[in-house]
Formats: structure tokens, sequence, C-alpha cells
């Protein structure tokens, strides 16, 4: 076995998708996905700019266009 | 010649320190490099040992004699040279920032007629001001524009609702001991391709390097971040080669 072929069939993926008999199978890295999203369960900020709906407790409302009193 | 200009995405992210760093480092690579102070507060110096008092820059040797910018040149050791702004007074830089809408191609010109005595030229320049405030130079297209950001909050806001275009990232000040911030820079690392994968650690020493009057490399050549500004001048070296 050659070098180049050594490094082929080393990888574990490409092999998978071999045997699986879909070379154009996406490959997703699951353990980032995983961290990605609890990154964004710990900070509603992280959520938000990905586009997903925070569950924060307490959003303002706007009340009125006025200053409040004091 | 290739010049990289470096800008705070906001205020206060240490973008001068970063270009001391970047200049002193690339020096150290054996390239000839000028380091142009374009911000107006004019705290690069401070880097390069001048006085406090010292008020000679290109822009106020420019106010007394146009034309004659470059007679600001200082040499900070062979093969490393700085352009300080100067001193300006209130008027005095309103003045500038007219010009530079009169004469645009100012700059471009002057960066042409340095090229043929550096390798690398450094522009340090003010924080990026929301659309419509632009108050930069115009620099030439093939500008490397490198924007400095820290894993914080604040400039993930910013990244999300101003965005940096096509600039490089570059995380200055990062803290692996902080969950947000290995947060953040794992979602950017993600989502922007034009991060740079070389970060710049929190290190006291690059706080030292300006009361010490001189770049992070020359104060503490083996603090984390000197290691981390040295791997930064060879990972630009090597995108150079790529992209000549």
């Amino acid at each position: 076995m050659t070098e180049d072929e050594r490094k082929l069939h080393s990888d574990d993926i490409a092999r998978l998708k071999q045997r699986l008999g879909d070379e154009d199978m996406p490959y997703q890295d699951i353990s980032r996905e995983g961290e990605l999203l609890a990154a964004c369960r710990r900070w509603p900020l992280l959520a938000e700019s990905e586009g997903w709906s925070s569950d924060h407790d307490v959003t303002p409302t706007q009340v009125s266009h006025k200053a409040p009193n004091l | 010649m290739t010049v990289v200009a470096l800008s705070g995405i906001r205020g206060g992210v240490g973008t001068t320190s970063v270009v001391a760093g970047l200049g002193f480092a690339l020096h150290l690579l054996q390239q000839r490099v000028l380091m142009i102070d374009l911000h107006p507060r004019n705290l690069l110096r401070l880097h390069c040992n001048l006085a406090l008092d010292a008020e000679q820059g290109w822009a106020s040797v420019d106010q007394d004699a146009e034309g004659r910018w470059n007679e600001a040149l200082l040499q900070v050791v062979e093969g490393l040279y700085l352009l300080p702004f100067g001193q300006l007074s209130a008027a005095e830089l309103g003045a500038l920032a007219q010009r530079q809408q009169t004469q645009p191609q100012e700059w471009p010109q002057r960066l042409q007629s340095l090229q043929a005595h550096f390798d690398w030229i450094l522009l340090d320049l003010s924080a990026t001001q929301p659309a419509g405030q632009a108050a930069l130079p115009l620099l030439p297209e093939a500008t490397l524009r490198v924007r400095v950001v820290e894993t914080d909050a604040a400039c993930h806001a910013l990244l999300s609702t101003e965005g940096a275009g096509d600039d490089l990232l570059l995380v200055n000040r990062f803290d692996p001991i902080s969950q947000l911030q290995r947060d953040l820079l794992l979602l950017w690392g993600e989502r922007h391709a034009q991060l740079i994968p070389q970060v710049i650690h929190r290190d006291e020493a690059m706080a030292g390097a300006l009361a010490w009057k001189s770049p992070v490399g020359h104060y503490a050549p083996d603090s984390l971040a000197s290691h981390d500004v040295r791997s930064l001048a060879t990972w630009l070296l090597a995108q150079e080669v790529q992209r000549v």
C-alpha cells in the first residue's frame, strides 16, 4: 500500500460513506453541533443572533412613548 | 509590500498594542516594517519610547508645511520605523478631516511612495464608526483589513448587526477560563470564515508593554501574548506567500 492509499484508508468518514454508498452525504460534526446548541442555551444573545427564539423570562414591553413620570 | 489596516470593531479592544506587537514581531522575522498611526489619539508612539509630550507626527508636520508629512518618520531600530500621528488641536483635526474628503487619494499615494522601502506597512486606525460616520482615510484596494475583536457580548452584538464585511477578524485578550469567551470563539469559528486561527490571549504582559513604553515582544519576549503575536506574524507571512 502506498502512502497515499494508506491515508485514504485511514479516513474513517470517507470509508463509512463508501460503505453506505452515499458519497454526497453531508458530513455533520455532531459533537460540535451539540456544543453550539449548549452555548445558545446558556446565552440568550447568542441564541437570538442564531435566529432562535430565546425563552428569556423578562422582555420589556412597550408601554408609552412618553418618558416615565418619576 | 503589504499594507495591513488594523481597527477595533469597537474602541478599547487593544488595537494599538497589537499593532506595536505585530510590527516588532515582523521585524524579528527580518521584515522591513513601518507602523503608521492614523489614530488622532496618537498613542502608538508610546510603544516606541517617545516622550509623552512629543508632539511631532505626520499630521502636525503636514499642518505646518503641506507635503512634508514624511519628515516625521522615525527609526525605532534598524528595519523598524514609526510614523506618529502628531498632536493636533480640535480645529486642526477638523481641517484634516475636511482635506481627507477633498483629497481622498492622499493616503493611497503616500503608501505608494513608501512601497519600495518596506515589506509591511501596519496602519493603526480608530475603531470603526457606525455607518455614515466614516472618519477613516481611503486606503489602497489591496489593503489587508483586520478587525480586532474581543470575545465579549458587545463585539458579538456588533458582528451580528453590522458584520465585518470581508475583513479578517483577530481575537485579542482571549481568556479560555471564561465559558462565555469559549462559547463565542466556538460560534465565531463556525460563522465567520475570516476568523484568524491565531488568537492573542489575555495577558498582563500586553498591558505592561505600554506602561513600559515598548512593544510586548520587547517588554516580555517569553510571555504568552508575545508567543501569540509572533505566531500571528508568521501566519500573516504565510498568507502573503500564498497571495503572491
